[in-house]
């Protein structure tokens, strides 16, 4: 008895018309330009999180967080049917023989590596973070970060690998010299690209509803919905979560502002509410991509810095009942601690807080991160 | 890629972007290494490594079979929606998976999936569905006009 064995695959033993040079430069062109969007949008994020004295950044306009981040997890979800069908285009490519034709080629074929590795786990990470599914050891915020840095400099590397290929390619779906197959009922290259755009948009459409106020009824696949939670928006910790139901509905709350102040201040909840209000229409919009905007009410934080004697200037670290988990404070840089509508807020919607919302005070400022407008407040620190 | 006149001028772009490149991802790494104890970053390293091997060794042969059996069972007309509509359906049960399976929101917040998944999932379904069965219908009748001619 011969025993016959199995041959390894070749890039010839894929004949469908879909692994062909121009789909596969069409679909790298897309991807590319949604990878540096994404790129792009994530740095401002990071830079809204953690402001660096050289980029510092802005107070105005007041929803633009929301709609970098916006943009930033849409355009991510747009990218997984791009990615996948880009991996698929080139996926004969993987049993090129030889192996390694040259140097340059070696290279060229490591590279690919972390470039295919760092973007299955960019998306990965991040629809699994929208989702606040965290199967892993490691922090997530941490992790997507830096690794989207390997991830785009592999990129870098990629292109200048493919260029001339790629130009050469586009070039050719100008001139359109390449004629369709005759139709054998599988999908045409024309179909095959229609049929990806259209699960992008599908799925952008089916999403964007969780920051795109009139579309929230069709976010069918969005975790969020921006009308649904306590006063009619989402939360993301709660105050059982957090562990401040019963700190947080003491009688003998105070919120207290010292550091380098002239006069310290101590207040409970009816000296704030006895306090000049100002109100301020402001979006929460989270990292995780959902936003809703609502109008609050409350003390201005520079308000209570001029009581306190603070000097012009100020920063102020901003301090929750919560603290055993991460975000329990956040830092207001001059500029945002001065603004008139950064507001340690007592109402919403003319409502008092929902405990899950922050009551007594939370901290509401224009274009900050969800996770930097703390809840539970409870100590203003001026330095 | 081929062994055509561009590969072969390939060399010198890849220069240029292992010059531009190289340094970002070396940033990139060593900020990782950096940022957190070795045990986490070389989970990040098992991650990103099972995503790949998941993704060429699992899904893409997963795909390459169906693909294979649409194409053997179906009609001519009906193969390249039927195709699009089984894709567009894995990319739907990807995004809905979370919620359909309970995965995350370990302190059980109710703004997270506030509404019945099953209905959600089924409903963006019907969408997909009824977008391959437009196309079906559309290359029904396309074939049926050459046919005529």
């Amino acid at each position: 008895m011969r025993i016959r064995v199995p041959t390894p695959p070749s890039p010839d033993s894929f004949r469908s018309r879909l692994h062909d040079e121009r789909t596969a430069a069409l679909l790298g062109a897309a991807l590319g330009i949604a990878f540096v969007t994404c790129f792009a949008t994530g740095l401002l994020s990071h830079v809204a999180q953690d402001p660096h004295p050289w980029f510092p950044w802005p107070t105005r306009p007041a929803g633009l967080y929301r709609v970098t981040q916006g943009v930033h997890v849409a355009t991510g979800i747009a990218a997984i049917p791009l990615l996948l069908a880009k991996l698929w285009t080139v996926y004969p490519q993987l049993f090129q023989r030889p192996v390694v034709r040259s140097a340059a080629h070696g290279i060229e074929r490591i590279a690919i590596v972390p470039l295919v590795a760092g973007s299955l786990f960019m998306l990965f990470t991040g629809l699994a973070n929208i989702n606040l599914w965290y199967p892993w050891s490691f922090n997530f915020r941490v992790s997507h970060y830096w690794v989207a840095w390997i991830t785009i400099g592999a990129l870098v590397v990629h292109l200048g690998a493919k260029w001339s290929t790629t130009r050469g390619a586009l070039a050719r779906a100008h001139t359109n010299a390449e004629p369709e197959p005759a139709d054998d009922g599988a999908l045409s290259r024309r179909g095959f690209l229609t049929a990806v755009a259209g699960a992008a948009a599908g799925l952008t459409f089916l999403t964007l509803g969780q920051t795109v106020w009139p579309l929230r009824k069709l976010a069918l696949l969005a975790p969020r919905r921006p009308d649904t939670g306590p006063q009619g928006f989402p939360v993301n910790r709660t105050a059982e979560a957090a562990g401040v139901s019963r700190a947080a509905t003491d009688p003998a709350y105070r919120l207290t502002v010292e550091g380098a102040v002239r006069a310290p201040l101590s207040l409970s909840l009816a000296d704030l509410e006895a306090l000049p209000h100002h109100e301020a229409t402001l979006p929460i919009a989270c990292v995780e991509g959902w936003s809703a905007s609502r109008t609050w009410r409350g003390v201005p934080v520079r308000r209570l810095l001029a009581l306190a004697g603070a000097h012009p200037g100020a920063t102020v670290r901003v301090e929750s009942l919560q603290q055993r988990l991460s975000y329990g404070t956040s830092l207001l840089t001059s500029d945002q601690a001065d603004d008139p509508d950064t507001l340690l807020a007592l109402t919403v919607e003319g409502e008092t807080l929902h405990l899950d919302h922050g009551f007594p005070v939370r901290l509401v400022a224009p274009n900050r991160p969800g996770v930097e407008q703390t809840k539970w407040v409870t100590r203003l620190v001026v330095t | 890629m081929s062994d055509d006149t561009p590969a072969r001028r390939a060399p010198r772009g890849l220069w240029i972007g292992l010059v531009l490149g190289v340094p970002v991802m070396a940033y990139g790494l060593n900020g990782l290494a950096t940022a957190a104890p070795t045990s986490r970053t070389l989970a990040v390293g098992r991650w990103a490594a099972g995503l790949l091997v998941a993704h060429d060794a699992l899904l893409v042969p997963a795909v390459l079979a169906v693909a294979y059996a649409v194409h053997r069972a179906a009609p001519r007309t009906l193969r390249a929606p039927l195709v699009a509509g089984l894709l567009g359906t894995a990319l739907v049960l990807t995004l809905a998976a979370p919620g359909l399976l309970g995965l995350g929101n370990p302190s059980g917040n109710p703004t997270v999936h506030p509404f019945d998944a099953t209905v959600a999932t089924v409903g963006a379904l019907a969408l997909v569905w009824a977008a391959a069965a437009a196309w079906a219908t559309a290359a029904a009748l396309s074939a049926r006009r050459a046919r005529r001619t």
